[in-house]
């Protein structure tokens, strides 16, 4: 048993807790749905946390935190949806590389179900969305 | 330029280092953007608020990840029970440290309730009004006119705003006064508001029993307060439709007001319509209150705006004399919102105590850390051994949560107890007519913030020593005898010290600014005195009370009445009393106002008799003062302050001059000169050009002093009101006594506001003291008892006693020097707040600062005292061989 890891539940029966499912993978929250399609519009080489806020804030004119875009990259590759990988070392970020991000054909796919689901719902309100 | 070394080594810490690098990368990217776009400075504060943001999303994303995959348990509630059954057993075998923990909390949390049960009566609760938001107070002012500062609107103005607005819905007059009420056997001078009909209507209210008045009502009818209603006619459900004798007439009661409205004065028992003749007009009373709806969406900057063109027309429809027209031409409205208008002055003192008991609270809550860090150290190997036997984390962190919430709770229940005794208290020494105090009580909300108090108190100094001391690496260490990891912790022990140091300092230089500002008010010569000086008023009634003269008779007779008392030295009478009253303003003439030399002063006038200098101690520089007026003819004679005499006739002698008030036929002739005396309070920087006239002038109705006040010189001046209201009934039953005062008691409650806030930030700089003497004695004593081998082998190497004493004392005087250094810069900055109250002494006055700090640096060193002598104790070999 690793220190700190969840013992053993004969020795402290009362801590095994039931946590429920798991969302499904596959839906998107807002906010990761345009982390995704920001991914996405940027490409594999340019996609990254402080690019992926800056097109999001550019395109939907919101502001946008990049300790959001940070965590939220970080949730969807928990789950599977993007992948990253360290870039070079660049000096406009004092020798640091980047943390470049793809986004996998799950991503893909639950970024196409999200924003369909918009879309079907938007249906026929031309007048709203226009 | 980089990013601040402080926001990168704190992401480096909270993220793996694989992953930390990117990060760094992220923010040294933002950072150099920043740079170019808004300088070195504020880039790298808000590079510090995006690594802030960033650690808390990071932190708050692995609380969810450990919930979500159970690392994080919360426990069942049996689990929860066994372990706060574990604790309450722990806690009884270590009394000491209970009690100073609840101790310390019902202290803090008690402060911070009593005081948020005023803050919450006075300043969250909104007016008891619909959409209150819309109503505002407007008043006037004119600067560079004859009119100083802010004064009420006259009738004239009342009307031109009510027809001309259209920013405003509803507009109602109202104003304050004192007078007399009988109804059956009680009779009594009580505080009543005259008002519109529209001021109801206006304020969106209606009566709880019968109805308000309308404008078809003249003014014989009245509305009672509920207070009225329950405590003279028993909550008499048969009350509308009796007639009252009510300030000097027969009225109808026509309804009761709810007990909620107390507008516009605390003490106001009813309400007496008035209407406003807009075909009748006499220009230049400024002294009604106003209160407006606004129109939706009108706001109070745009209604400024639009009424102030408005009385720059007055003079022209109106006439009046010159100085009217100039302080119309001049004259501004002021806008308000009724809110601010109510609570402004008092608001900002009440804000600042809350903030003050706030900073109580977190020294406390440092202190109480500080203890259980303490004891989360001394039982690390408990807590390893419980590691040991497969307590997870949780269980660790459930345990000495389990000690923090049943002290906390123990401590608000105290606390509240506490903040009971307080709030009356606080009732009784804050300043007079602060609007809603009364409504102050420990109410529901007081309690659920008490207990939101306690809770936070007890995550904030159990849960950083819980969650530290359940880390695995430091508990694992079965075997570890203190050392790793203790750095540290002495080091986050030190930094409570200097945020305790540095509140304590600005709450000591705050108190001591304020008590220095008391002592120098107390020793302003207002050009009177206030000791031994009984003063109050009698409005006395009857048939042949009627004119001048016959109030004179009056009067005297009671003067020689009260002057037989003994121990009486002497009587006389003010029609209106300084520091109480002040004084009335009126124009007048002089032989050089006559020449055109001088343009019509505005004079601030009240009238006299008796020997009221010499029982007020009020110089007589030159002539003499009024005889004593007999039978009908009055006198027409005048007595100046110093101040009025340069002012009307520099350089000239005052004895023989002659003045009048403007459109009377003959002249009054100054026959004295005295000292000049100060009426509002004794902050004036200047006292008040002051002239007095007699009780009765040259015909019967010039002047008839009807309710003066009365004031007399004894030693007993304190116990002097049961003899004289016995003498006062006997002179005429229907008259009672009212402003009843000692000139003591006047003095101190134009220095309430300063005093209350003395007072309060008094305690709690006391209690910051305290608090952080015993948190240095704590850390320094823990430090000791650490470092026991290390000063065992400092002795054996033959370092001396008073080297072991001295080291152990610098190690304090180093962590309080740099919460002192800490103190002074936001002292500086946080006493500025006090300015309004400060009297003859500056905000950052340096001598205070200087004292204050030498203080705290006494009180460290007696804190450190001791343990420091318990240090040069150690005997080398015992210390040694516990190893």
């Amino acid at each position: 048993m690793k220190v700190g890891d969840v013992e053993p539940f004969w020795l402290n029966s009362h801590n095994v807790t039931y946590t429920g499912d798991r969302m499904p993978s596959s839906s998107l929250a807002e906010f990761e749905l345009l982390v995704v399609l920001a991914a996405l519009q940027l490409g594999p080489d340019e996609a990254y946390t402080v690019s992926i806020a800056a097109e999001i804030a550019e395109r939907t004119g919101r502001s946008v935190r990049r300790a959001n875009v940070y965590t939220t990259l970080r949730r969807l590759e928990a789950k599977g949806l993007v992948a990253t990988f360290l870039g070079d070392p660049r000096p406009e970020r004092g020798g640091k590389p980047r943390r470049l991000v793809t986004v996998e054909a799950d991503g893909a796919r639950a970024a196409r179900e999200a924003a369909g689901a918009v879309h079907a719902m938007a249906d026929g309100l031309g007048w709203l969305v226009g | 330029m980089r990013s601040p070394r402080w926001a990168r080594r704190l992401l480096r810490r909270l993220e793996p280092s694989e992953r930390a690098e990117d990060l760094i990368g992220d923010i040294e990217e933002a950072h150099r953007g920043r740079m170019e776009r808004m300088g070195p400075a504020r880039a790298a504060v808000a590079t510090g608020i995006e690594a802030l943001e960033l650690a808390a999303s990071l932190l708050w994303a692995r609380v969810l990840e450990g919930l979500h995959e159970g690392r994080w348990t919360m426990g069942t509630s049996e689990h929860w029970v066994a372990d706060l059954r574990y604790a309450g057993r722990a806690l009884r075998r270590a009394p000491a440290f209970s009690l100073v923990v609840v101790t310390t909390l019902a202290l803090a949390i008690g402060a911070n309730t009593a005081i948020f049960s005023v803050v919450d009566a006075v300043l969250l609760n909104p007016l008891p009004f619909e959409n209150a938001d819309r109503l505002v107070s407007i008043q006037g002012t004119a600067p560079g006119s004859e009119l100083e500062g802010e004064f009420g609107v006259p009738d004239e103005l009342f009307v031109a705003y009510r027809e001309q607005s259209d920013l405003i819905d509803d507009i109602g007059l109202y104003g304050v006064v004192q007078s007399t009420m009988r109804a059956g056997e009680n009779v009594e001078r009580l505080f009543m508001a005259r008002v519109t009909p529209s001021f109801f209507s206006t304020l969106g209210v209606s009566a709880a029993r019968g109805r308000i008045p309308t404008d078809a009502d003249a003014g014989d009818v009245v509305v009672i307060s509920h207070r009225l209603w329950s405590t003279w006619f028993g909550s008499d459900p048969d009350i509308i439709g009796t007639a009252h004798d009510i300030a000097g007439a027969q009225r109808t009661v026509v309804g009761v007001m709810g007990p909620d409205f107390l507008f516009p004065d605390e003490r106001g028992s009813l309400w007496i319509p008035v209407t406003i003749d807009p075909s009748a007009l006499t220009p230049g009373g400024f002294d009604w209150g106003v209160v407006a709806r606004l129109a939706p969406g009108a706001t109070p900057e745009a209604l400024t705006s639009e009424l102030s063109s408005v009385a720059a027309t007055m003079p022209e429809r109106l006439g009046g004399p010159r100085v009217y027209a100039e302080i119309m031409s001049r004259h501004q409205a002021l806008v308000r919102p009724l809110e601010d208008e109510l609570v402004g002055d008092i608001a900002g003192p009440l804000w600042m105590l809350l903030g003050t008991v706030g900073v109580v609270l977190l020294i406390a809550c440092a202190n109480v850390a500080n203890l259980f860090i303490a004891r989360s150290e001394s039982r690390r190997q408990d807590l390893a051994v419980r590691h040991a036997l497969g307590s997870g984390r949780s269980g660790l962190v459930r345990i000495q949560m389990s000690e923090a919430l049943l002290l906390a709770a123990a401590g608000g229940a105290l606390g509240t107890f506490v903040a009971g005794l307080g709030v009356p208290l606080l009732i009784s020494i804050a300043p007079e007519g602060v609007p809603r105090l009364g409504a102050a009580t420990l109410d529901f909300g007081a309690l659920v913030f008490a207990g939101a108090v306690s809770l936070l108190a007890a995550i904030a100094f159990g849960l950083v020593p819980a969650l530290g001391f359940s880390r695995p690496t430091l508990v694992s260490g079965v075997r570890d005898a203190g050392g790793s990891g203790g750095s540290t912790w002495a080091r986050g022990r030190d930094a409570l010290i200097v945020v305790q140091t540095a509140s304590a300092f600005v709450l000591l230089v705050g108190a001591a600014l304020l008590l220095q500002s008391f002592w120098h008010l107390s020793h302003v010569d207002p050009g009177y005195e206030i000791e031994d000086i009984f003063t109050f008023q009698i409005a006395p009634s009857g048939e042949d009370l009627n004119d001048g003269p016959s109030y004179a008779r009056f009067h005297y007779a009671f003067m020689d009445r009260i002057a037989a008392l003994p121990g009486v030295e002497s009587v006389g009478v003010v029609n209106q009393l300084p520091l109480d009253e002040g004084a009335g303003d009126t124009f007048f003439q002089t032989e050089h106002t006559e020449a055109g030399e001088q343009e019509e002063p505005l004079l601030r006038v009240t009238m006299t008799g008796g020997d009221y200098f010499a029982t007020m101690g009020i110089e007589l520089l030159a002539g003499r003062v009024f005889d004593r007026i007999d039978g009908e003819n009055g006198l027409t004679e005048a007595i100046v302050g110093k101040a009025l005499a340069d002012f009307l006739w520099p350089g000239e002698e005052p004895l023989g001059q002659r003045i009048r008030p403007r459109g009377a036929p003959m002249w009054w002739t100054v026959i004295g000169v005295v000292e000049d005396v100060f009426l509002q309070d004794f902050r004036q920087s200047e006292p008040e050009r002051l002239l007095y006239l007699p009780m009765v002038g040259p015909s019967p109705r010039l002047y008839a002093v009807a309710s003066p006040a009365y004031v007399v010189k004894s030693p007993n001046a304190a116990s002097l009101a049961g003899e004289i209201r016995e003498l006062a009934r006997e002179a005429d039953p229907n008259s009672p006594m009212y402003r009843v005062f000692t000139m003591e008691g006047l003095a101190a409650r134009s220095m309430a506001e300063l005093s209350f806030t003395m007072l309060t930030l008094g305690i709690a700089a006391g209690l910051a003291l305290v608090l952080g003497a015993v948190g240095l004695f704590g850390v320094l004593s823990y430090a000791v008892s650490q470092r026991t081998r290390e000063i065992g082998v400092r002795m054996a190497l033959g370092a001396r006693a008073d080297q072991v004493r001295l080291m152990v004392m610098a190690q304090g005087a180093r962590v309080v020097v740099i919460g002192l250094t800490m103190g002074m810069v936001a002292a500086l900055a946080l006493t500025r707040l006090l300015r309004g109250l400060l009297f003859d002494v500056p905000p950052g006055h340096a001598p205070t600062f200087v004292a204050m700090s030498l203080f705290l640096l006494g009180v460290a060193v007696l804190a450190s005292y001791l343990p420091a002598r318990r240090a040069s104790g150690v005997d080398p070999m015992r210390s040694l061989r516990t190893e």
